[in-house]
């Protein structure tokens, strides 16, 4: 099999997925791509000692062992490549996410991430809100001034008594409809509890 | 970004445009240095030459460490002639043993193939997807021509290779079939119902696809501005709305 194979699974799983979708973390492929590597580290290393046994110098000689070391090389540095962009690119998704929902991780996005993607989010959405605190401003709102501060929505999740960041409690029971404070809607439509009705 | 598509080029089609032309005239240049220099002795040439088909080639590969389609684009394969015998390794699948022997031909991925190249441990040679015929074929009607089954990374993937093999027109082929696809795809999503599209998109290269999307979606948001409708929407990473069982 040609090396790097596993790496790119990884990569293609984030470029068949949909735009900006998170798939569930694949740790059995991400750790067969790490154990890949200390193949190619331990077979680069078993290279460089039969040159030195052979009273060789292993920076200037260019015979077939050394190429092989190339080739060995080359690939520890492409699988790297991989993981760090697999990494990177769902790391880029959470931190949009940050900014969308809040501080609260869905449950269905949850259930998707490893153990440190979950830290990473944790502490990303607490830098957010101290950051915001320090400069006494709500960041995450909509950019386009409103043209009303309030807005009507209709509640399509079933969340009982809720306290809103304006200091009000409201009953958000299924299907009944509110006037509300739009800074106090945004969060419950980009979560998917309410909808905004217009007309 | 993807709103500027609509009327005019988009600006990721004219960055396409440019890093098609500064590939051609890449090559052109390593082409006159090399004419040049002919009086000079036959390692210093070579050894310029190398120079800058590195730096070409470090420029285009440093573009985008993360990004998914640039990796993706590097797996795609090469043929290669190795020159030097390569000890330790499992890349010849005909070879018995663990080694490859000067003069085996093996396909590898560009970017094995594209350093042991420079390094001149093997030569590489012209993909398959850039052959003769296939220029024929975009020569006589660029627009009809099925890139998505030759490669999926067709003018990337070319930009890539062209100052590598020595095929001095790489540079102004791409560049010409991606002119003549291009003003066929924008006009294409621009006006054809969806259900026309399934047959033209299964002939698109990634980045085509991208573009198509991008007019697509700038013609949506232009008549959702014009009807109107909420601001808020549920956040999209979260998919699509599960239905209820009940």
């Amino acid at each position: 099999m040609m090396y790097g194979t596993k790496a790119i699974q990884l990569v293609k799983e984030i470029a068949n997925g949909e735009k900006g979708q998170l798939t569930p973390f694949s740790s059995d492929v991400f750790s067969e791509v790490i154990a890949e590597c200390s193949q190619h580290f331990a077979d680069l290393r078993s290279l460089i000692r039969k040159m030195q046994e052979a009273g060789l110098d292993v920076e200037t000689t260019k015979n077939e062992d050394h190429y092989g070391q190339l080739i060995h090389h080359l690939s520890l540095v492409r699988n790297k490549r991989c993981l760090m962009a697999y990494m990177y690119n769902r790391a880029e998704i959470l931190r949009n996410l940050v900014w969308k929902v809040g501080s609260e991780i869905p449950e269905e996005i949850q259930e998707k991430l490893s153990h440190s993607e979950k830290e990473y989010f944790k502490k990303h959405s607490e830098a957010l809100k101290s950051y915001m605190s320090r400069v006494v401003l709500e960041l995450a709102v909509d950019m386009v001034p409103p043209k009303d501060p309030y807005i009507k929505v209709r509640v399509l999740d079933d969340m009982g008594e809720v306290e809103l960041p304006s200091d009000n409690t409201a009953n958000f029971a299924r299907h009944s409809m509110h006037f509300l404070k739009r800074t106090d809607a945004e969060k419950y439509i980009s979560l998917g509890k309410m909808e905004e009705l217009t007309g | 970004m993807k709103q500027r598509l609509y009327g005019a080029p988009s600006f990721r089609g004219r960055e396409k445009v440019m890093e098609v032309l500064k590939c051609g005239r890449a090559y052109h240049y390593q082409e006159e240095n090399q004419a040049n220099s002919i009086y000079l002795d036959h390692e210093s040439v070579q050894e310029k030459e190398g120079c800058i088909v590195r730096k070409v080639g470090s420029f285009l590969k440093m573009a985008s460490y993360y990004d998914i389609d640039d990796i993706l684009v590097e797996e795609q394969r090469v043929p290669v002639v190795f020159q030097q015998a390569v000890n330790g390794v499992d890349i010849d699948p005909s070879a018995e043993t663990h080694c490859v022997e000067p003069g085996s031909k093996v396909e590898l991925p560009y970017w094995l193939a594209h350093e042991l190249h420079l390094r001149k441990v093997a030569k590489m040679k012209v993909p398959a997807c850039f052959n003769q015929r296939t220029k024929l074929e975009l020569g006589a009607d660029g627009a009809s021509v099925d890139l998505r089954s030759r490669c999926l990374y067709f003018y990337e993937f070319g930009c890539k290779i062209a100052p590598l093999v020595g095929d001095r027109d790489m540079g102004s082929f791409l560049l010409s079939a991606f002119r003549t696809r291009y003003q066929k795809i924008l006009a294409k999503a621009h006006n054809a119902a969806f259900t026309a599209h399934s047959k033209l998109l299964s002939y698109l290269t990634k980045e085509e696809t991208n573009l198509f999307e991008a007019a697509q979606s700038s013609m949506a948001a232009f008549k959702k501005w014009r009807i109107g409708g909420p601001r808020f929407e549920r956040a999209s990473v979260l998919g699509r709305k599960r239905k209820e069982a009940n």
